[in-house]
């Protein structure tokens, strides 16, 4: 209950399709999406194989929650091997694409092998089938969808799919859907391109069996009151992500200019207040905001872009509405390559989701590749003529769609910061965990990100732990540990239940055990009922699998770093100024509490309390 | 004395004066003994909103709000509290 209780199996080297049941005590261990694919993957495939062969699999997966009454409810998680990183990979996605896979019947997509030409996936319902992707091949997510919608004669069709950028091994390309939501990190989007995978198209009419119906309509109630009656909800609906912009602006956590500098003189021309200020022109940025399916927050901004600015002028293909700026697109697209633009980050933002590439990974390279050129190691002859100077706006706007269409130096730029600071003799500069670029948090002002950063499975990420109050009370890295490891514990069992880590807003671990007690729980389950205990371990079990897939894989506890700059160079201002990330400090702790040893390898007594 | 006030884009709708409203920036003239916890009131942010209070450069916990004094020239900054984004 909560699951379909199928996963639909597809070789795309042999062209076949099957249909076979979920591994129940696997759920009752893992949940869903994020959580129970990575136990998929670890059953299914060799840690060691090389992210972009046959042999890697590719996991489509929704939760419990997906497809449901839940608020938010329309998660559906990625996981495969990631290129960028060699390490897991679990990027998850809102929008639609997620509940249409659930409601078409599957809890699970499994993608293995590689078709000999391109194809794309049509699931509707119990009619699955594979069909030739030759005719849009080369194109865009936008136009995949809208093509595909058109050609199946029905616009309700969910789509995700991949650009040009995935479909040339660009490190960072994501999986689109509904043309402006990705499952966005650590270079999924490549995977499928490996795998000669251009869409997933799927429509579903099947429902999803409660445990008890009624219990869970209360939960829903009760726990969609909660969210509406929340503050952090509210910021949240009115201003979007991008309200942080002025707050880590202001603490001085704000990466600029390549993590140069942690303040920003230009947050008064991104920030909330400038998409809603009407320009010289009379143009407006924002239109409205979006929600996901069952999303009662609606943190997606839609936005449009200035006729009369350079990069659309005479290109009326962009003169429409689409995703506009969320905070980690400002960051990316904005301060850390030094630009303020609104209508240039905008347009990139654009880019990004035409072509399918992650906007945090593009402008971090952009930013290394900047400072590349600012030490004389890059130069105009080598970037088609660019002159890629921090603040240069057409620089950002002409390498977006470079990359995204791999053109010039855009194929240098789809490398990673990693591979092409090293190429570049730097590798230093590269402002990465594991390969994988950092989002807007600096963590010389924020230690406990700090420590999520270089402990994250996936690389640098800002979304797999929660330590932002502590940091935000003390800027030294003392007692960060301890929330650093439970946070990565409870999200990850958020992150497997289907629904959005945005819910935490206004929810704790009581409001996600209202919703999985009466939705999945059976007497017949041997764990017992579901309780907060269970729900955490959960969690933890995840965590600790995913670290065992990358020790596996052939990481070690040296990938658990932060850049020199971080360690070495003080923040320059803010409330932090002086001081640097102390990871040395925080690691061994955080190990300790973890139950793995000062190799970071958990102890069998870890592995065996866990059931992994 | 004089201080200057930094409001961040999701309070301003608080915020009455109509210059900071707009840009975010003002200067305000105000008596010595000035506290955060005043400051917070002028601009009509209601008590117990979600906020973090940055004082030239260094944070005002939430219990110190109405202790601390402002001083000629300090700039405080008003914003909503760090989350993910
Ligand atoms: S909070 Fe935002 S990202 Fe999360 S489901 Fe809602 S609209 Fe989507």
């Amino acid at each position: 209950m909560g699951w379909q209780n199928r996963i639909l199996r597809v070789n795309l080297t042999d062209g076949s399709i099957r249909e076979e049941p979920l591994v129940a005590q696997w759920a009752q261990q893992y949940l869903g999406a994020r959580g129970l694919a990575t136990k998929y993957l670890w059953e299914g495939m060799d840690p060691a194989t090389d992210a972009m062969a046959p042999e890697n699999m590719l996991i489509f997966a929704t939760g419990p929650l997906t497809g449901t009454m839940a608020s938010t409810g329309g998660r559906y998680t990625v996981v495969t091997k990631g290129p960028l990183t060699n390490a897991i990979a679990c990027s998850n996605s809102g929008g639609k694409f997620g509940a249409e896979l659930k409601l078409a019947g599957y809890d699970m997509l499994i993608v293995e092998g590689r078709s000999p030409k391109p194809v794309y996936l049509l699931i509707i319902d119990d009619k699955v089938e594979l069909i030739d992707a030759g005719e849009y091949w080369g194109t865009t997510v936008w136009h995949t969808e809208e093509t595909l919608k058109k050609v199946h004669k029905d616009p309700q069709i969910k789509v995700a799919s991949i650009g040009v950028a995935g479909e040339q091994g660009v490190k960072y390309a994501c999986i689109v859907n509904d043309l402006h939501r990705a499952a966005g990190r650590s270079g999924v989007g490549a995977v499928m391109g490996s795998k000669n995978l251009k869409a997933v198209a799927a429509r579903g009419s099947r429902g999803v069996r409660m445990k008890d119906a009624t219990a869970f309509l209360g939960a829903c109630s009760s726990t969609q009151t909660k969210l509406a009656a929340s503050p952090d909800r509210e910021g949240l609906t009115k201003y979007g992500t991008n309200e942080m912009i002025d707050t880590m602006n202001e603490f001085g956590g704000l990466p600029t200019n390549n993590f140069r500098e942690v303040q920003f003189e230009g947050t008064d021309n991104i920030n909330p207040s400038a998409m809603v200020k009407a320009n010289a022109n009379g143009h407006v940025n924002l239109v409205t905001n979006k929600a996901c399916f069952g999303c009662t927050i609606g943190c997606g901004r839609i936005a449009h872009i200035d006729k009369e600015h350079f990069s659309v002028r005479d290109r009326k293909e962009y003169w429409h509405a689409s995703g506009g700026l969320e905070y980690e697109t400002a960051y990316a697209l904005g301060p850390v390559v030094g630009i303020d633009d609104i209508d240039a980050l905008t347009f990139a933002g654009y880019m990004m989701n035409e072509h399918g590439m992650d906007p945090i990974s593009f402008g971090v390279t952009l930013a290394a590749a900047m400072e590349l050129y600012d030490l004389g190691l890059l130069d105009a002859s080598k970037t088609d003529g660019i002159e890629l100077k921090f603040g240069n706006v057409e620089a950002l706007t002409i390498m977006a769609e470079k990359t995204g269409k791999q053109e010039g130096f855009g194929k240098e730029l789809g490398l990673g910061s990693r591979l092409l600071c090293e190429k570049y003799g730097r590798p230093d500069l590269a402002m990465a965990v594991k390969g994988q670029e950092f989002a807007g948090y600096d963590s010389r002002a924020l230690q406990g990100m700090g420590l999520g950063y270089a402990t994250s499975n996936r690389g640098a990420c800002h979304l797999k732990h929660d330590v932002f109050s502590e940091d935000m009370a003390d800027q030294s890295g003392t007692g960060k540990a301890k929330p650093c490891k439970d946070s990565q514990d409870k999200i990850a069992m958020i992150d497997s239940t289907g629904v959005c880590l945005f819910t935490t807003a206004a929810w704790d671990t009581g409001e996600f055990l209202q919703l999985i007690h009466a939705a999945c729980s059976t007497p017949s389950d041997p764990h017992g009922d579901w309780t907060s205990e269970r729900l955490l371990q959960t969690g933890e079990r995840i965590w600790n699998l995913e670290r065992q897939f990358n020790l596996a894989a052939g990481l070690t506890k040296a990938d658990d770093s932060l850049p020199p700059r971080l360690l070495n160079d003080p923040a320059p201002s803010g409330v932090a100024k002086g001081r640097v990330a102390e990871l040395d400090k925080m690691l061994p702790e955080y190990y300790e509490l973890r139950g793995w040893n000062a190799d970071g390898i958990p102890t069998a007594e870890t592995v065996s309390r866990l059931g992994l | 004395m004089k201080v200057n006030v930094r409001v961040a884009s999701a309070l301003r709708e608080f915020v009455s004066d109509e210059n900071i409203a707009d840009s975010g920036r003002g200067e305000l003239v105000v008596e010595p003994g000035t506290t955060p916890a005043d400051i917070i009131r002028l601009m009509n942010i209601p008590e117990n909103h979600r906020l973090m209070v940055i004082l030239d450069g260094s944070m005002v916990p939430r219990p110190e709000l109405a202790q601390v004094q402002l001083q000629e020239g300090q700039t405080i900054s008003l914003n909503p509290p760090i989350q993910a984004g």
